[in-house]
């Protein structure tokens, strides 16, 4: 990607991104206003988005950007402002106690990958780049019974709500 | 090539095809039924499919198998989701639950097991998945009379996801490590005994993680009792059974294919002592019959986990031919549920008191069910506990074979708990209740199956192949 | 691939990490709880379309399209059913759900599940 820039502006990028994405997310976990997290998570999405252009897959990039940051924090926002549930107030903040132990177990998971991840970089590195209509191509003639599975199974999400949504036809 | 591929397709083709019409005459129609008669038929119609064997195993256009294996447990999920849809018929008549919406459901989760069934890439599995996993979470939440099945259909939806995420997760590490989706090269890299790269473990350990939730194997079990509890008594039957079966498959589809899968001992040593002995003794003070059902479900994963632990080619068959065993001996239990409280019967034992005298068809039923359960000959639940301490006892791992027998005999306690209260406690009315004869059919189908199944496991084993 | 595949292993799994502490912590509420496994689905996306960059190969770009499919299938169902719940009950706390049991406790609950089938 992005044959214009040096190859080190690139990676500097991503570990700016990188950053970003992280702290945005330490942010929207630990805020207790919904609406709040949500921005903060818009924006990780959207740095995620900008990680995943520079690593080569502006499609997914772009999808991120749409379907993420667009669709599904949007309807997150749409049923808080439909169901009021801006007011945080009344509900407590989690405690220490409560941190302590998601801290510890996800302390511990994160030693265990990074210990496992970082001792032996055996992995081959080949570089080869994937366009658009390779995806398209591997998408619709290798994976097409995926894209039935999935065309169903979102067909199926909408008859869900709509079976849950309805009122009346009892 | 074009006919290959769709005769391999076919039973896919027709519960999907089935699932739409239903949806759309439904839509047209005012009358309930004809959407469950057409639901019925596509089942039965893709069971029938599966029958007649392929000209080829494998068709690489669409990446679908059509081994025994596959076709054998594709008829089951089919047939099993016929069976469920006639007794939810009535039952949901007689709940005042209605539309097309139930029986498409049905068929869409039959279409997610069929397609996982037949996957060869870790992409297809993983969305045939998701897909039943999907439509349980709808099936769960189809009684909207009830507030307590949406909020368990919500709650099951939670950690569904949660359990999707960590399965992501471990095939995302799995095919960083691997570079392909391909099942048997992803398997060959990443299982290959000693000198598997340390991302592969992590990669497994997610997975497994993420299976233990969908199997409630032990540190992940604690959903099932809720959900077991709070789900309409056909839906449980389907979970139960085919929910099971189909994760069980995953794992099936995946170990086999390994160079060497001694690493995953471990783990499943582990899922099997704790969900052995922890499903079996939280089932010893249970007191409504659905928990007392869903901790004994996770008992019996538990007895599989310790198929899985032989990880030899026995270990599989025995693990395979417990999936189809537990499928239908589940679906005669919670079928006989299901008539019962159709009929008015409530949930905790108390209420199962003299229902013997009331209900003799469908106590007859869910007697034999249990007995199946705690294994006791001829029927199939002895068969597959026999075929599973074998293989762990052929495989050296002599002490968890011992635990799993002794934590059997412990459990037969509670079957007969259940029996007792069966038939021991003459109730004060004697007024008969009713069956349909789609119950009747369904129930004497589930029964004789368990019972030949037990008989003659040789047939089925033939069928249950792998690489 | 401008960076190792080993950095962006460890940002995937400081994300999936971040994903699960959310998920442990916010375990009353639904919406947070949610935002946790979105979190967690979209570390397995960037470990996904990481692998695909670095073996050349479209598979993995096409896994994390179908995971995109499959959470959006789920959010809206899940809020489908937090919509539901709240019209009846005005409260979207998990530990409300189900005769005010928290997740997995085991006790005997009060008859409302089966109880009210007529």
């Amino acid at each position: 990607m992005c044959e214009d820039c040096c190859p080190d502006m690139e990676q500097t990028l991503f570990y700016i991104l990188a950053a970003v994405t992280v702290v945005a997310t330490v942010f929207a976990i630990s805020e207790k206003h919904p609406v709040h997290a949500i921005v903060y998570l818009v924006t990780s999405f959207f740095a995620l988005a900008a990680l995943f252009y520079l690593l080569a897959a502006p499609l997914i990039a772009m999808f991120e950007v749409i379907i993420y940051a667009g669709a599904i924090m949007v309807l997150f926002m749409f049923v808080i402002m439909m169901l009021d549930l801006g007011h945080p107030e009344n509900s407590a903040r989690p405690g220490f106690w409560q941190w302590l132990p998601a801290l510890l177990l996800a302390g511990a998971t994160l030693v265990a990958l990074g210990i496992l991840m970082s001792n032996r970089i055996s992995i081959p590195d080949k570089a080869a780049v994937v366009s658009i209509r390779d995806v398209a191509v591997m998408l619709f003639q290798k994976y097409g019974v995926a894209i039935e599975i999935i065309s169903m199974q979102l067909l199926f999400a909408a008859v869900g709500a709509f079976y849950l949504g309805r009122r009346g036809k009892q | 090539m074009m006919a290959t591929d769709f005769w391999i397709a076919l039973p896919l083709l027709l519960l999907a095809v089935g699932a739409l019409v239903t949806l759309v005459v439904g839509a047209i129609s005012r009358n309930d039924s004809s959407g469950y008669i057409i639901a019925i038929i596509s089942a039965l119609g893709a069971a029938c499919c599966t029958l007649q064997a392929p000209p080829v195993g494998m068709v690489s256009t669409l990446g679908l198998s059509s081994t025994s294996t596959v076709r054998l447990f594709t008829s089951l999920f089919c047939l099993m989701a016929a069976a469920v849809l006639v007794l939810s018929k009535e039952y949901n008549k007689h709940g005042g639950n209605r539309g097309e919406e139930y029986p498409a459901t049905i068929l869409f989760t039959a279409f997610g097991m069929a397609a996982l069934a037949s996957a060869t890439s870790l992409l297809t599995l993983f969305l045939g998945l998701e897909a039943m996993t999907f439509g349980f979470y709808i099936l769960v939440a189809s009684d909207l009379k009830r507030e307590a099945s949406v909020e368990t259909g919500l709650k099951y939806l939670l950690i569904g996801a949660l359990s999707s995420a960590f399965l992501a997760f471990g095939i995302a590490l799995i095919y960083s490590v691997s570079g392909s989706l391909a099942i048997t090269q992803a398997m060959q890299t990443t299982l290959a005994g000693s000198s598997v790269n340390p991302v592969a473990v992590a990669g497994w350990c997610f997975l497994l993680f993420g299976m233990a939730f969908k199997l409630s194997l032990v540190p992940a079990h604690l959903w099932t009792p809720d959900v077991y509890d709070g789900t309409p008594a056909p839906v449980t039957a389907f979970l139960s059974g085919g929910s099971k079966g189909a994760s069980l498959l995953f794992l099936l589809i995946l170990l086999p294919q390994a160079a060497d899968a001694g690493m995953l001992r471990l783990p499943f040593w582990w899922f099997a002592l704790l969900s052995m002995l922890i499903g079996n003794l939280s089932a010893l003070r249970e007191n409504r019959i659905r928990r007392l059902l869903a901790y004994s479900s996770i008992a019996h994963m538990g007895y599989v986990a310790l198929a899985l632990v032989a990880g030899s080619f026995s270990g599989y068959q025995a693990a395979a031919y417990y999936a189809v065993a537990y499928g239908v001996i589940s679906l005669a239990a919670f079928g006989a549920i299901a008539v019962m409280e159709r009929n008015g019967c409530g949930a905790t034992l108390d209420d199962y008191r003299g229902r013997g005298a009331r209900n003799p068809f469908a106590s007859g039923v869910l007697t034999l069910a249990l007995f199946a359960l705690a294994g006791i000959p001829p029927t199939a639940g002895f068969t597959g506990k026999f075929l599973i301490f074998a293989a762990t006892l052929k495989s050296g791992e002599m002490t968890l074979a011992i635990i799993g027998m002794l934590t059997v005999a412990v459990s037969i306690y509670y079957y007969l708990r259940v029996i007792s209260a069966l038939y021991f406690n003459t109730s004060e009315q004697t007024h008969q209740d009713q069956c349909t004869i789609g119950e009747v059919v369904v129930l004497s189908i589930a029964s004789a199956s368990v019972v030949l199944l037990g008989l003659f496991p040789a047939r089925l084993l033939a069928l249950l192949t792998f690489p | 691939m401008i960076v190792p595949l080993q950095h962006v292993l460890i940002l995937a799994s400081l994300l999936f990490c971040l994903g699960l502490v959310c998920v442990l912590i916010w375990r009353s509420n639904i919406i947070m709880l949610l935002i946790g496994i979105e979190i967690m689905l979209n570390a397995a996306m960037l470990v996904f379309v990481g692998g695909a960059n670095h073996w050349g190969m479209a598979d993995g770009q096409i896994f994390a399209l179908m995971i995109m499919a499959m959470t959006s299938t789920e959010v809206s169902l899940a809020l489908a059913m937090v919509v539901y719940l709240y019209r009846r009950r005005k409260s979207v706390d998990v530990d409300e759900l189900t005769n005010q049991r928290p997740l997995g406790h085991t006790e005997a609950s009060t008859d409302t599940a089966v109880s009210q089938q007529p």
